[in-house]
Formats: C-alpha cells, sequence, structure tokens
C-alpha cells in the first residue's frame, strides 16, 4: 500500500472521534472557583476575628461600667454580632464547593456565589439603616437628657455618617464587583 | 500596572481559549493514546490542559500555538508515560467503559476501527507512539521536529519505523 494514502486512511480512522469541546474541563473556571474559595476562607476568618473582637470589648467594657445603659448597649452588640454572624453562615451555606467536577457546576457555583453576594449587600444595607437609627436615637437621647454636649453630640453624629457613606460606598463596590462577574461568567458559559 | 496585568490576563485567557478551541478534540484522542480508561484519559487531559495554561505565560511565539500546545501536550504525556512505566497498562481484565459523551449510532460505526488503531499506537514505544500521533494530528515532519525536540532526520526515521510497527500490529490483529 502507498505510504501516503496508508497514512490518509489512519488519519480518516484517527479523526473519527470527535470529541465534544463542552466536555473539555477548563482549567481558567476551576481556578476562578478555586480562588473564590479561598478568597471567601479569608473574609470568613476576618469576620469571626472582628466578631469575637466586638464581643470581648463589649463585655469587658459593660463588665467595668455595670450600668443599665451599658449592659443593655453590650446586648444590642451581642445580639447584632450573632444576627449578622447567623446571617453570614446561612448566606454561604452551599457555595464552598462545586457539586461535580464540571464546567456546569462550576459555573452554577460561581453564580450562585454571585447572587449570594448580591444579597448579602442588600441585608448590609438594611442592617446598616437599622445600627445608624440605633445610634443616633441613642446619641440624641444622650443629648437631650444633657449627659452629652453639643459639640460631642454633632462630632458622634458626624462619625456616624461618614462610616455610613463609607460602608454604603464599600456595599457599592462589592455591589459592582458581583454584576460584573456574573456577566464574565455569561461570557464563560456562551464558550463553555 | 494593574490594569496592564488585567489585560494581560484578559489576552492570556483569549488566547487560551482558541488553543483550547482549536487543539482541545486533538488533545483529547491524544490521551487515548496513553490511557486505556475514559476516567484516567480525562485525569490526564486535565494535567495537559494545566500544564498549557501554566507555560501560556512563557510562550514568546517563537512557534505556532499549534506546535506549542503540542509539545506541552507531548512533555505531559511522556512525563505520564514514565510515571506510569513506558507503555499505559493494558487492564485486560476490566471492561473498556463506553464513552459517555459518543451516541451508540456512533460508536457502531466508527469507534471498532478507531478503537484498533488506537490500541496498535498504544501497543508501540513511546518515541515511535508521539512521532505517529503527531503525523495523524496533520503535524509535517519540522512541526513534529520542534515539538519532540528533535531532528527532521529522525523524525523521519521514528515515523517510518512507527509505520512499520503499526502495520504489522494491524495485520496480526483478528
Amino acid at each position: 500500500m502507498n505510504m501516503d494514502v496508508e497514512l490518509a486512511a489512519w488519519r480518516t480512522d484517527w479523526l473519527a472521534d470527535q470529541p465534544a469541546d463542552s466536555a473539555l474541563l477548563r482549567p481558567d473556571l476551576r481556578r476562578l472557583v478555586g480562588r473564590k474559595r479561598r478568597k471567601m476562607a479569608l473574609a470568613l476568618a476576618g469576620q469571626l476575628l472582628y466578631g469575637v473582637a466586638l464581643l470581648v470589648f463589649s463585655a469587658w467594657f459593660a463588665a467595668h461600667r455595670p450600668t443599665l445603659e451599658w449592659i443593655l448597649w453590650a446586648a444590642v452588640i451581642w445580639g447584632a454580632t450573632f444576627f449578622a454572624a447567623g446571617f453570614g453562615v446561612r448566606n454561604t451555606a452551599g457555595t464552598w464547593k462545586a457539586l461535580s467536577e464540571s464546567n456546569a457546576a462550576f459555573l452554577a457555583l460561581s453564580r450562585e456565589r454571585c447572587l449570594r453576594e448580591l444579597r448579602a449587600m442588600r441585608f448590609g444595607r438594611w442592617f446598616l439603616a437599622v445600627q445608624s437609627a440605633i445610634v443616633a436615637g441613642w446619641l440624641s437621647l444622650d443629648y437631650a437628657l444633657h449627659r452629652l454636649p453639643r459639640g460631642r453630640y454633632f462630632f458622634g453624629f458626624a462619625v456616624t455618617i461618614l462610616m455610613a457613606v463609607a460602608y454604603l460606598e464599600f456595599f457599592a463596590y462589592r455591589e459592582r464587583r458581583s454584576l460584573r462577574d456574573l456577566q464574565r461568567l455569561d461570557q464563560f458559559d456562551d464558550n463553555a | 500596572m494593574q490594569a496592564m496585568s488585567s489585560m494581560d490576563r484578559g489576552a492570556l485567557t483569549a488566547q487560551y481559549e482558541r488553543i483550547l478551541d482549536a487543539y482541545g478534540p486533538a488533545l483529547t484522542r491524544l490521551t487515548s493514546c496513553y490511557e486505556w480508561l475514559p476516567e484516567a484519559r480525562e485525569d490526564l487531559l486535565q494535567e495537559i490542559l494545566l500544564a498549557i495554561w501554566k507555560a501560556l505565560p512563557s510562550f514568546r511565539g517563537d512557534c505556532s500555538e499549534k506546535t506549542f500546545a503540542f509539545r506541552v501536550a507531548h512533555n505531559r504525556c511522556l512525563t505520564h508515560a514514565w510515571r506510569r512505566g513506558q507503555s499505559p497498562k493494558r487492564e485486560d481484565q476490566l471492561p473498556e467503559v463506553a464513552d459517555p459523551r459518543k451516541s451508540p449510532e456512533t460508536m457502531a460505526i466508527d469507534s471498532r476501527r478507531r478503537e484498533s488503531l488506537v490500541a496498535a499506537i498504544r501497543a508501540l514505544p513511546v518515541n515511535y507512539r508521539q512521532a505517529i500521533t503527531l503525523a495523524l494530528e496533520d503535524l509535517t515532519p519540522p512541526e513534529i521536529a520542534i515539538v519532540l525536540g528533535v531532528t527532521e532526520n529522525n523524525v523521519a526515521v521514528r515515523l517510518n519505523r512507527a509505520r512499520k510497527a503499526l502495520r504489522k500490529i494491524l495485520e496480526n490483529r483478528p
């Protein structure tokens, strides 16, 4: 048999198996999922540390000033911290690992993580509004009862407003990033 | 600086996707010459794709993307083969698991001849196996020489011997 004809015949048989592109797992997608998981773990560790610091500090402060006002203040801090932690745990549940090692599972997980992050930002805004209202009410009550001079009252209000603005800006940034990630995932979907 | 880095990453991703689109099926075929079981082939394919992704930043365009992809893949396969012991173990005791990606009709039509060819290629020594698979993927002898890091003369010798050995194996099969 002619060598080229023989090679061409083998090539025809060889190329007969054309695997679907979708069957190929994408390492870039896998990396994206892994990177996000590490970021989530870091964020969780940071939140835990922050939460524990808040709990310890408020408990220590209330123990050294055992008046009704400061015990109430510590109780509010503890309640809010546990409430936020509970939301955080519930919001990330089921988003730590893909259900299987496939492009579709990685995409579904990444999309779910973005949606959960958007939900967390909505929760954050609502929670911030409640906390700001409590702080504003507390400051105003102290001012009305003449326990707080005018200068410190306005200073406290200014700090509260500045912190709220900083948090809102942070939420907006995270929201933009999540929406951008969702768009990127749509592109993955088209190409996967 | 960060914008530049993100641009680079975007370009790399685009290049990777282009390589995956163009040579993904060929790389999948290549794995069938090194592993019998579909699960093991999938694992090897993942190793290859990861190696390509990692090697992409150092790719300076001194050869074509095709040559680059096959070179990385063949190096990966070579390491894999040496790690497992030269030729892939024939799991004669285990039935060949049907690839779930193919329809039964397609399998009935073309898988028999292809499986026979692939089985014969698997029986070849690694250096012949590399040369013949690249030739079957339509790479020219100069391209094969670049991929394997040998001279064109050496490629010609390997191809000639690989063909003879392959022909002999195929003729002796029922």
